[in-house]
């Protein structure tokens, strides 16, 4: 296990946890539209019909939530893992 | 034990033996053996994989060596996660609510969202072992922290294990013509045999292993029906519009509201769109302050892992719960189909016939006019996946792989409840305040100890809960209301804990007293006295959703009297070095 004592100097790390901090905002923000924003139009979602007769709020909640939610776990690893590399200089 | 010490031939080779036998079986028209074997053969599997990965180091037995590579901990997290419930129940429970059912799928999804962003990375950085070890040393080594956040997981994980020995019960009960209350000693005993092995280590195996057999299970009854109805345009998930406008045309001939049309009935005793994204949110928020669900992010390799296995994970329950939706549809069509027939007529048809003694389906003429009408066919919820096969004509196999997968997610489920109950009695109870000084080989030993007592101790839970109704309601009520507690009393401190050093012991306790003191009385006034919900936009907000003014109000409590004891000044330099050590990238 590391000590914690990763060879990073204090400034990069402060800018590094900067970013960071961005990020994760910015995901949270995002993770409000399939948690949130996405289910509260649902009075004019029930009317509209989508792939030969599912309504888009059924689908919606049934199914375009979680595949966003996926991508959203997987864009921001992705992103992370890159910024890791890059401070520890691998 | 030659064999065993080589898991890529041990684990490989007992699935063919099992292939060979319960397919021999099957070949010579043994039905009745073959299902048998099938299931029993199917724990033997697991007990092999248990066997194969066993470890007697304390590192082993509480985190699994900390040695799980992404796809594997995120099959292990998405089979830790699907209870029996979610495989048996899931579909069901959307086909008798309809769009106002959804909340289940986005709330016990979502929240993993919260938990890859916010602190799978960090909780495995910590450096700790367990949560409650988490929360002590975040409020300063306080051990008040550490008992209340044993205690909280104790109530929480018990509850849920005493529901996943009775589905295991009703599983190998209902397939085998054995009393239930049997079936949930057997589980309880398997589950033994798992955990008993090699703690964590071997659990983690299991469960990659269960996920697997579960969601293929899963999958084949799905996708054989949805061929049936002819629903591949081009895929189920995509391609059931046509049969939705099929359902719907009948459910207007019936003078019925459709399926899909949102809130015509109730989401955990409350009403409306409000109470609709309060009670998702709240799934979400009390998913991440489970204490079985987090400990799964101290099993990793790395925080790189840890991201990306949360990912994997979710993808994984994704299968599962963006197929349950379809199945549901796929079940109503089904029920739909014998609406308007004559009585007679009905009770002949195959899955009705099949199902009818049991309970899971009633049929009663209450007009007496000779007809089934829509209101006089009424149906529990399980039958929609395990009376799938029948109702859609699929051959006798499909059931007893149906019956197979359902007891893997059960037994998944409670194999990690047990685990996480075990690490908290023998880590944070025995070894933190009775016996700080006990040697590994011994402490691995009273953890064996402690796995086999609370076994039994759930394993009597259980076989009361399938005896009495009145002692399984309360079950039931504790289960779904552990979202609220984990996200009144957990989630707040722990995002907060990470992320603000001004969070200090005054304001984590502070804030845990007043999420159960909001929560609490609210969920018991509603869920069991009759009480009024508040109406909120003239809805009304049910238990579940009652979670998130639990998890609002710890959150500011915590804030305002971290502020008021000084914030970041009270906490000493060992605190704040835990939390910037949580932070640096490795």
């Amino acid at each position: 296990m590391g000590n914690g004592e990763s060879g990073v100097s204090e400034e990069v790390f402060k800018e590094y946890w900067g970013k960071m901090k961005t990020l994760t905002i910015v995901m949270l923000l995002l993770w409000t539209i399939p948690a949130f924003w996405m289910h509260l139009p649902v009075g004019t979602t029930q009317h509209i019909r989508i792939l030969g007769g599912i309504p888009l709020h059924w689908f919606f909640a049934g199914f375009v939530a979680v595949v966003f939610g996926i991508a959203l776990i997987f864009i921001y690893a992705i992103i992370m893992d890159k910024w890791d590399r890059e401070i520890l200089g691998k | 034990m030659g064999v065993l010490d080589e898991p890529k031939i041990a684990i490989p080779a007992i699935f063919i033996v099992y292939f060979v036998v319960v397919g021999a079986l099957a070949a010579t028209g043994n039905i009745y053996a073959a299902s048998a074997v099938a299931v029993f053969g199917s724990v033997l599997i697991y007990v092999t994989v248990a066997l194969v990965m066993r470890a007697a180091t304390t590192e082993a037995f509480y985190v699994a060596g900390r040695d799980v590579g992404p796809i594997s901990i995120g099959s292990s997290i998405a089979s830790n996660w699907m209870s029996g419930a979610s495989f048996v129940s899931m579909a069901g429970a959307i086909a008798l609510l309809g769009y106002d059912g959804l909340p289940y799928i986005i709330g016990w999804t979502l929240g993993y969202v919260i938990a890859a962003v916010l602190i799978a990375p960090f909780v495995r950085r910590s450096g700790t072992y367990t949560v409650p070890e988490f929360i002590e040393t975040r409020s300063s080594n306080w051990p008040v922290a550490r008992v209340i956040a044993v205690l909280m997981l104790f109530v929480v994980s018990f509850t849920y294990l005493v529901a996943q020995l009775v589905a295991t019960g009703v599983i190998i009960g209902r397939f085998l013509g054995v009393p239930a209350v049997l079936g949930a000693m057997l589980g309880s005993l398997f589950v033994i045999l798992f955990a008993g092995t090699g703690g964590w280590r071997s659990v983690v195996w299991v469960q990659v292993t269960q996920y697997w057999v579960l969601i293929v299970a899963y999958w084949i009854g799905f996708m054989l029906a949805a061929a049936k109805a002819g629903i591949f345009k081009p895929w189920p998930h995509i391609g059931y519009g046509g049969l939705l406008a099929e359902l719907e045309a009948k459910e207007t001939a019936f003078g019925l509201a459709h399926f899909t049309q949102p809130f015509k009935t109730s989401f955990a005793g409350g009403t409306n769109l409000v109470n609709w994204i309060l009670g998702a949110l709240a799934l979400m928020l009390g998913t991440v302050g489970l204490p079985h669900v987090l400990s799964q992010f101290y099993l990793v390799k790395d925080v790189r892992t840890a991201r990306y296995g949360v990912g994997w994970g979710l993808t994984f329950i994704g299968l599962l719960y963006l197929t349950a939706p379809v199945y549901a549809i796929l079940a109503r069509y089904g029920f739909s189909q014998v609406w308007g027939m004559p009585i007679e007529q009905a009770k002949q048809v195959g899955w009705i016939q099949k199902w009818l003694p049991t309970g899971l389906v009633k049929i009663a003429d209450a007009n007496n006019n000779g007809i089934l009408d829509v209101k006089e066919l009424s149906f529990h919820k399980d039958i929609v996946v395990i009376g799938m096969p029948d109702m859609w004509g699929l051959a006798w196999w499909v059931a007893v792989v149906v019956a197979v997968g359902g007891l893997a997610a059960a037994l998944s489920t409670a194999n990690g409840l047990l685990m996480v109950m075990t690490v908290g009695a023998t880590r944070d109870i025995y070894k933190r305040f009775i016996n700080p000084n006990v040697t590994e080989e011994r402490e691995v030993w009273v953890g064996r100890g402690m796995l086999v007592l609370l076994a039994a101790i759930s394993a009597l839970a259980g076989a009361r809960a399938i005896q009495d109704p009145t002692f399984s309601k309360y079950v039931a009520l504790l289960v779904g209301w552990a979202f609220v507690f984990a996200s009144s009393l957990f989630t707040p401190s722990i995002i907060m804990g990470i992320f603000w050093k001004g969070l200090n012991r005054y304001g984590i306790v502070a804030g845990m007293v007043a999420g159960l003191l909001v929560s609490f009385p609210y969920i018991a006034g509603v869920g069991l006295f009759g009480m009024a919900p508040i109406e909120i936009a003239g809805g009304k907000i049910g238990t579940i959703a009652w979670g998130v003014v639990g998890f609002l109000v710890h959150l500011i409590v915590a804030v305002v009297v971290s502020l008021a004891t000084g914030g970041e000044k009270a906490n000493p330099p060992e605190t704040i070095e835990f939390v910037d050590r949580m932070k640096i990238p490795e």
